[in-house]
């Protein structure tokens, strides 16, 4: 991490990506994928690695190898001033959308698995007060925070899927063949909308001290999204097969909850929430604080932190009226939103990039 | 929710104080109430009505994506 400045590195802006990843991971990949694939839903993961290597590709492309301070600013070089500067405030009415299903998200998460009688409203005000002071602060603290509980993470999840090995049936991964293709490459698409997490880090890329090493460190990291997407995948399809997943509107900490080892470790998922909450945590406070950022460029503002206030008020509010129950949020993040998802985290700049291209301006 | 609204006019006042004393300019000002004002509309909007709609329900119906 730099020290002269309040800037983080690379290497600690794709850990926060990465753990805001996990979150839409554990949440949407076994049950959505599940729905396409079928038994070969494991093999999703090694087809969806290719559409994220080229975004990582044009990523980098865009920020012409850390020339470009940030994205908006690519934005503004592509499209000219006016078009990029609308662009951006299209991205920020997204991010705030975001920002408010993830809350809820977090909310019914606990009510539905943990704290049943708990009204909504009540886990809702605690992340979003939770985020706003770590929002306030410079993203350094955040970033160090993230870089810690990494690894502890990733050991969660391969000690997770280690204990659930025993619960794993062969039938229920194999077998797989040539009439999974198209459901395999199918359900790239609900994969693809966990490459937003990227793409929105960059709009920070003025906060990143070492840009031109963008594409090697995230090389790197999407060797851990592939191990950790296999590990996920293989124990909640391997112990629930493809169809009761479909239905299971936790499956991940179903399989936690199972897990019983000789009678001695068991009830374990008290630590999976934990772990869940953090990633959650990580997802809201990047989003959270790429929007004051954002609005803060663009209104060219001194002073970041008198943002926050607002935007925690405007995301409670979106929060609570997003939708009326679990079931309209899951079929409005699964429909719409996930086009919108793709659209502003993969097209976008893939149209850019081609642009960009034709105007030899990257 | 009503500690939760209190808290938010709490911290409120306390960013207000601190912009005032740290002699902020005036677009900060001006950013600052235009966001509030915007939370407020939504807020407005959707508690005038108790059988309005949610946004998600609202969106898939402009683009008929409501069966």
């Amino acid at each position: 991490m730099e020290k002269t400045s309040n800037k983080i590195s690379i290497k600690q802006a794709i850990t926060i990506s990465l753990m805001a990843i996990f979150a839409t991971i554990i949440r949407v990949i076994p049950k959505y994928c599940a729905e396409y694939a079928k038994e070969g839903t494991w093999l999703t993961v090694f087809v969806g690695v290719v559409p994220f290597l080229f975004l990582i590709y044009v990523l980098s492309s865009l920020m012409k190898n850390g020339k470009e301070l940030s994205l908006e600013y690519a934005f503004e070089n592509i499209l000219g001033k006016w078009a990029g500067r609308v662009l951006t405030f299209i991205y920020i009415l997204v991010l705030l959308l975001i920002l408010a299903i993830q809350v809820r998200f977090f909310a019914e998460k606990f009510c539905s698995s943990v704290f049943h009688r708990v009204p909504i409203v009540f886990f809702a005000i605690t992340i979003l007060l939770a985020t706003q002071i770590i929002v306030r602060a410079d993203i350094q603290k955040f970033a160090r925070f993230m870089e810690v509980i990494f690894p502890i993470v990733i050991i969660f999840i391969v000690v997770v899927f280690l204990m659930s090995i025993s619960s794993v049936e062969l039938k229920n991964l194999y077998p797989v063949t040539t009439y999974h293709i198209p459901g395999i490459l199918k359900s790239t698409y609900p994969l693809m909308r966990m490459a937003g997490a990227l793409t929105y880090m960059l709009f920070i890329g003025n906060k990143i001290s070492d840009r031109k090493n963008f594409k090697k460190e995230a090389k790197h990291y999407t060797i851990f999204l592939v191990i950790v997407s296999l590990a996920i995948i293989i124990s909640t399809i391997g112990s629930f097969g493809y169809k009761l997943i479909q239905n299971l509107s936790l499956p991940y900490f179903m399989v936690i909850k199972n897990i019983k080892i000789l009678s001695v470790i068991e009830r374990i998922e008290s630590v999976g929430i934990t772990f869940w909450t953090i990633t959650d945590f990580a997802m809201i406070a990047m989003v959270f604080y790429i929007v004051t950022e954002l609005l803060q460029k663009q209104f060219k503002l001194k002073e970041r932190k008198y943002l926050v206030t607002p935007i925690t008020f405007i995301g409670f509010i979106l929060t609570i009226s997003i939708s009326a129950n679990v079931f309209e949020l899951e079929k409005f993040s699964k429909g719409p939103m996930a086009v919108v998802y793709i659209i502003t985290g993969y097209i976008i700049p893939v149209i850019l990039w081609i642009i960009g291209k034709i105007r030899k301006v990257i | 929710m009503l500690g939760f609204y209190i808290c938010m006019v709490l911290i409120m006042f306390l960013d207000l104080f601190e912009m005032v004393k740290t002699k902020q300019n005036n677009k900060t000002f001006i950013v600052y109430f235009s966001l509030m004002g915007v939370a407020i509309a939504i807020s407005v909007y959707y508690y005038s009505n108790p059988y309005r709609e949610s946004i998600a329900k609202q969106i898939m119906n402009i683009i008929g994506d409501n069966k």
